[in-house]
């Protein structure tokens, strides 16, 4: 099966999906972007698209970053798992915790798949991509798989936070009532293996 | 039967069009996790708060007194005619927006009313109506609405987004203090009997026990013990701190968290071995046994109330001048509503002077509370203290700027002293992080309950994104802080956002690197693990 890895020779012959999509390498990052964007308030979007500081606009950052990161694999042979890994579980982790159901939370990793279509679509040689578009579309797949794992991380580590800040919260008052009951702290904990 | 959505449906796909219905139309939906728990009716009757009922957030009926409307309307022109700075903040904004994108909670939500400019319209639009004549006049087509029972909802949800930590009045070309706008909005609510239980209960242990928990005297004073203990286990040494003992020169008041919670715990050992190691003439007191205000988080009347307990406290006690630990809203109540609230200290009390170096404290003249940091920090300019960095070598620490101190009272170096002399790898966040522009932990202003943990993770993504910068870059695994609160809520937005990073106060820092007098060999940190280095010795 073909993969989307190209060569100049493919760009000259403009028949591989490589040569088809990397014309279109930045406006497609930048549609992706917007999907995101989109998935927030009109009163924000202005802003998420205009400013440019990772610390001044922390969301707008790790949604460009996450963008570069997944557009790669549309031009990569072996896209390198650990950089997609971290960009994705880096605009995960915001996503998890906003006020996004699940599958709007996750599901902007499906919007790639649009955003390809239109570009092969409109370049007319859709039957000639054919099976490269079936191993890019398994791709996108398996970071939207991603995506839905760190999702699920970040979600269970939301409520583990909570079990530990009780814990915290309440540390000496359980010291005392051990104490009260002739125990110590620690004969409460479980033994760790 | 519907259809199944598509993909790009289920992501909901750009859309650039304006939004269908305005600001004033959209409707906050009180999910779980984005609204605090009520307060209690007997806590709230317990406290003579006006109107306790009980009422569910998640109900659409709020039982709320059937004169509500005008309640609100004499409650808010009783404060109109009090605070000239309410009638200046709600006519002067021009709504130019710079504080718009400076809101940690717009940062993490997205949401556009909590850009502080929207969220103060709220109100705005609501004063614009009844006590603005182009409001009576024009109505909307000025931003101005009537009140409803809609609105009172948005102003519990919003209100309660806001931590008080007053970046956006640093970016106001006016200087409006929005805190103070969501101090009188929380008011307001209270005069219609909503409150949150997170703040409220805290207020009546504090009233009627002297701490936020509520421990009495004996159990607090034992669970001080309990804290000796371990620091005799660790250096050897016995530390006795006197309770509730008249004439001694010093009352030292500290959030309870520091007490009871950890991380703060270690940062309390921290304060009491500088103490015996300076021999400080000190007592603690277990009635003013919090430094913590939640009353500033409820009303004026609240938060004159509870501050004065601790002066009351003073008086009794005939200390001096009271050493105040690493809290934040406790501060910001001290260093600039304290004076106009409660007046001159008590006759007893004196200008601070630092006993062991000599130090006329001129800053706290008015107050006669000087807070830990500068204490500390003037001792180790003066060579009082003997502090060994490497016992902290294992960590690269960074230093988070509490809201509070930073942009209430300016104590933006003292910290960074202290922490930079017991420490070997001192690493800043990035510039428009810290000092002044610090970001908010997204639990200040008694937002720090775990059912909105995931609001908090919001509001934290500023904060923790910037950890996050700093942790990569420079592998920091420390943030140091001077709040109790923020010893509370970083911990759960380090391991968020940053996981790997733990959380300390500044005096735990000192006191892991204080050379003591007759100490054994140290080779445990204050939570009893390793010092670097000590393994290889072995």
């Amino acid at each position: 099966m073909s993969t989307p890895q190209g060569t100049d020779e493919d760009i000259r012959s403009g028949t591989t999906l490589y040569a088809v999509l990397w014309p279109h390498k930045e406006a497609m990052v930048n549609r992706w972007v917007g999907v995101v964007h989109g998935s927030y308030p009109f009163e924000t979007i202005g802003f998420l698209r205009t400013n440019s500081n990772r610390f001044a606009n922390p969301v707008g950052y790790r949604t460009e970053e996450a963008a570069k990161a997944l557009i790669e694999i549309l031009f990569t042979d072996q896209p390198e798992e650990a950089t997609l890994h971290k960009a994705v579980d880096e605009i995960i982790r915001v996503r998890a915790i906003q006020d996004f159901p699940p599958e709007t939370a996750v599901g902007v990793v499906f919007a790639l798949k649009d955003i390809v279509r239109e570009v092969v679509s409109a370049s007319g040689q859709g039957a000639a991509c054919l099976r490269a578009m079936w191993a890019l579309e398994s791709r996108i797949d398996a970071v939207a798989l991603m995506a839905f794992g760190a999702y699920a991380r970040h979600r269970e580590r939301l409520h583990l936070l909570k079990v530990e800040e009780h814990k915290r919260s309440h540390s000496q008052l359980m010291r005392l009532a051990m104490r009260k009951a002739g125990m110590e702290p620690e004969e409460a904990e479980p033994q760790k293996p | 039967m519907s259809k199944l959505p598509k993909a790009s449906e289920l992501a909901k796909s750009i859309s650039y069009a304006f939004p269908k219905v305005s600001w004033m139309d959209t409707k906050p939906a009180f999910a779980p996790g984005t609204w605090c728990y009520p307060a209690k009716k007997d806590t709230m009757e317990g406290l003579g708060m006006p109107n306790p009922h009980n009422w569910n957030p998640a109900e659409e009926d709020w039982n709320l007194p059937e004169n509500w409307e005008e309640i609100i309307y004499n409650a808010l022109k009783d404060r109109l005619e009090k605070y000239r700075s309410l009638k200046v903040f709600l006519d002067i904004c021009v709504r130019c927006g710079a504080c718009a994108d400076k809101c940690h909670f717009f940062l993490g939500t997205g949401d556009p009313k909590n850009m502080p400019v929207l969220r103060v319209e709220l109100l705005r639009s609501v004063y614009r109506r009844d006590f603005t004549t182009v409001g009576k006049l024009l109505g909307k087509v000025v931003g101005a609405r009537k009140l409803d029972k809609d609105v009172i909802k948005e102003w519990f949800y919003y209100f309660y987004q806001c931590t008080e930590c007053r970046r956006c009045s640093l970016f106001c070309p006016y200087g409006i203090d929005t805190a103070e706008i969501t101090m009188i909005v929380r008011e307001l609510l209270h005069e219609l009997g909503l409150g949150i239980h997170w703040i409220m209960d805290p207020v009546s242990n504090c009233n009627r026990t002297g701490n936020h928990l509520g421990i009495q005297p004996h159990a607090f004073r034992e669970i001080v013990e309990f804290l000796c203990e371990d620091i005799e286990t660790i250096t050897g040494i016995q530390i006795k701190p006197p309770f509730n003992e008249k004439g001694h020169e010093v009352l030292f008041i500290t959030p309870s968290g520091d007490v009871f919670a950890d991380p703060g715990i270690y940062t309390f050992m921290g304060y009491l071995m500088l103490f015996h190691e300076i021999g400080l003439d000190y007592t603690l007191s277990t009635y003013a046994s919090e430094g913590g205000n939640f009353g500033s988080f409820t009303s004026a009347y609240m938060m004159k109330k509870l501050n004065a307990k601790m002066y009351a406290e003073a008086e009794r006690l005939g200390s001096k001048w009271i050493l105040g630990g690493e809290c934040g809203h406790m501060w910001r109540v001290v260093h600039q509503y304290m004076e106009t609230m409660n007046g001159p200290t008590p006759a007893c009390m004196e200008t601070p002077k630092s006993p062991i170096t000599g130090t006329v404290f001129h800053n706290a003249a008015a107050t006669k509370m000087v807070h830990i940091t500068e204490f500390t920090a003037d001792l180790i300019k003066h060579n009082k203290i003997t502090l060994d960095p490497s016992r902290n070598a294992d960590k690269i620490v960074t230093f988070h700027d509490s809201c509070n101190p930073a942009r209430g009272m300016g104590l933006l170096e003292e910290p960074r002293y202290c922490i930079q002399a017991a420490c070997e790898n001192f690493v800043e966040m990035p510039e428009n992080t810290i000092r002044e522009q610090t970001f908010c932990c997204g639990g200040g202003s008694g937002l720090n309950t775990e059912e909105i943990m995931e609001l908090r993770m919001r509001g934290g993504l500023p904060r923790g994104n910037a950890l996050r910068f700093v942790q990569e870059k420079h592998g920091v695994n420390t943030m140091a802080c001077i709040c109790a609160i923020d010893r509370a809520t970083l911990p759960p937005l380090a391991d968020y956002w940053a996981p790997g990073v733990s959380v300390t106060g500044t005096h735990e820092l000192i006191a892991n690197a204080l050379v003591m007098k007759g100490e054994i060999k140290r080779t445990l940190d204050l939570r009893q693990e390793d010092l670097p280095g000590v393994e290889e010795d072995e």
